[in-house]
């Protein structure tokens, strides 16, 4: 793992037919460790390219490498859990037996299989049939089949797909402390503010096409605060000599001024001790959402 | 794939789907094969006949258990044959049914391993099926001729082991090609319904249809043909009746034992091809 990468790919490339490119040469990388959130809205192609990490279906051009091993590679899927698209299992079996299946697949021993039925607090309902049970259940019998094998690398596929809202709540909370550590999650989500508030870092596609990857903060672009004041030109010059020049921008009759907010205070202090009059001062934060809309969005 | 097996294993003996079709076919032996056959003769109507050039006793000596092997061996063909055609599309298309492929698959074991492991406990079910149809056969056939008071007397052991082995073969192959066409349609249902559309409208309908044409070349192609291998090996195992003299097989046993292995190591290549090649979706 030279570059410290667990997951890698190159021109990844997945077309249906002549008209459909669901994933356009997408290069990725997820870093050892990291809880990763992969973002875009439905059809994008985030399910299409967890499956090629997956082994499930095959590029049709470019490569990926995913805990140093091709996609599908027994000993890479070894050391990955996964879950993509909508839990499947043997519904005439109980949700352990289905996990004692997976495990034996998995070539680990069953004796983890009551741990990670109590990980995702499914351990009362474990003797009954998978069939019976709902689609929280389901959802989060999944995450125990992705955990099974102590996985290094989880790659989950919209894991708070069908729960409720104390399920979200649990499910993040599990999906950070699964993230805790050595371990990578990557995540895909058509929430922001889901991975938002798990993510270390973050991609967006949209249309297949790779649109933004980095830190949330990177994504979220400078924070900044904004001042209605008068007289301007007096305002101007009083906040050049206190930030520098290049801090302060006009931008329709405002000032723009690229400092941590919580120098707030202070800048407004100093304006009105200068005599300048103050008549708005706000903090100007973009949220991830609005990063994703705009980088979504039709007009985009 | 010691791995795969053990899954599928656990997996396969706990769904109902599998039992129930092994006590159709051992419901169906007892039935066809001596509650019927028995009944018939036991309590014959008035307008009953033995068959032209037998006797009533040798009727019903086919049910004893010297013959319980030939005689149960006819059910073998057919409702035994459709119904592993359904036991192998049923357990390779219950995967793409419930989505669980994907599950699988994404475990770890690499997808010749699962097709490896799935084909050896279809195996397995396969050769449970078949000790289960002899054991239910000899004792039919025990309780019958004590009833009739009957002396009794086995086949000898080689023969029962001869019969265990061709009906194994028989089982097996049309598992597989009910395996191999479950992997094609990426469904148990479809692949059920081309089976048995097969075997009813090819080998059953068809090649009685034309045989009436007594065309040279038609026999030769029959030859090689699934049922018509298995019911070759069927009879090679003899009558339990004798009816007038014997006519020289279509097919000889050696012959239909290498036709019905190598159609199960077709439809086993088959099914590797597809699972290796195919996205799973
Ligand atoms: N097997 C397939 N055959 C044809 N087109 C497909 C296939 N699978 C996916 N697609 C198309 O690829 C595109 C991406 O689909 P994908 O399922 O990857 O989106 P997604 O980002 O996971 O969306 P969602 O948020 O709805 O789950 C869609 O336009 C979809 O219709
Ligand atoms: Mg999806």
């Amino acid at each position: 793992m030279a570059n410290g990468n667990v997951i890698t790919t190159h021109g990844l490339t997945k077309r249906y037919g002549s008209s459909i490119t669901a994933v356009d040469a997408l290069d990725l990388e997820v870093h050892r460790g990291e809880v990763f959130g992969f973002l875009g809205p439905n059809g994008a192609g985030k399910t299409t390219t967890l499956r090629m990490l997956l082994g499930l279906i095959r590029p049709t051009a470019g490569s990926a490498v995913v805990a140093e091993h091709r996609p599908g590679d027994p000993k890479g899927l070894r050391r990955i859990g996964s879950l993509v698209e909508s839990p499947a299992f043997y519904p005439y079996l109980s949700g352990r037996e289905n996990l004692k299946i997976m495990s034996d697949y998995a070539g680990v021993s069953h004796t983890r299989v009551d741990a990670a039925l109590e990980e995702v607090d499914l351990a009362d309902r474990a003797k009954d049939r998978f069939g019976t049970y709902s689609m929280g259940m389901k959802q989060r019998l999944a995450v125990a089949a992705a955990l099974i094998k102590d996985p290094e690398v989880m790659i989950l596929d919209e894991p708070t797909n069908g729960l409720d809202p104390q399920g979200v709540v649990e499910m993040r909370a599990l999906i950070r402390r699964l993230g805790s550590g050595n371990r990578t999650v990557m995540l895909s989500s058509h929430l922001l503010n889901e991975v938002q508030q798990i993510s270390d870092r973050v991609a967006i596609i949209r249309k297949g096409k790779l649109v933004a990857q980095g830190t949330v903060q990177e994504l979220r672009g400078e924070s900044a605060i904004v001042v209605r004041v008068t007289p301007v030109d007096a305002a101007r010059r009083q906040l050049d000599r206190m930030l520098g020049a290049a801090a302060v921008t006009a931008v329709d009759g405002t000032l723009r001024l690229s400092v941590d907010p919580n120098k707030a205070a202070d800048i407004n202090e100093a304006l009105v001790g200068a005599g300048i009059k103050v008549s708005e001062l706000r903090a100007v934060e973009r949220t991830l959402e609005e990063v994703f809309l705009t980088l979504t969005g039709e007009a985009a | 794939m010691i791995n795969s097996f053990k899954a599928d294993w656990r997996k396969l003996r706990q769904r109902p789907a599998v039992w129930v079709l092994g006590g159709i076919m051992l419901t169906a032996l007892l039935l066809f094969g001596y509650v019927i056959p028995w009944l018939q003769l036991a309590f014959p109507s008035a307008n009953f006949h033995p068959d032209p050039g037998t006797t009533l006793q040798q009727m019903k000596a086919a049910l004893y258990p010297i013959n319980f092997l030939k005689n149960s061996l006819t059910g073998v063909g057919i409702i035994g044959g459709i119904l592993t055609l359904i036991l192998g599309a049923l357990v390779a298309g219950g995967e793409f049914n419930w989505g669980t492929i994907k599950t699988v698959y994404t475990q770890r074991p690499g997808r010749l391993q699962t097709l490896a492991g799935q084909v050896g406990v279809v195996s397995v079910i396969a050769a449970i099926f078949a000790v289960a149809f002899y054991l239910v056969a000899a004792t039919a056939s025990l309780i019958i001729a004590l009833s009739d008071g009957s002396a009794i007397t086995w086949p000898a052991v080689i023969d029962v082991f001869k019969a265990l082995g061709a009906t194994w073969l028989i089982f097996e192959s049309w598992s597989l090609f009910g395996i191999a066409l479950a992997y094609l349609f990426r469904q148990s249902a479809m692949a059920i319904g081309i089976g048995l559309a097969y075997v009813l409208a090819i080998e059953g309908i068809l090649f009685r249809l034309l045989s009436g044409f007594n065309a040279g070349w038609l026999t030769t192609v029959e030859k090689f043909f699934l049922g018509q291998n298995a019911n070759a090996l069927i009879q090679s195992f003899g009558h339990t009746v004798a009816r007038g003299a014997a006519t020289a097989p279509l097919i000889s046993a050696g012959q239909a034992v290498t036709v019905l292995a190598l159609y199960a190591i077709v439809f086993a290549a088959i099914a590797s091809l597809v699972v290796r090649t195919r996205d799973v979706t």
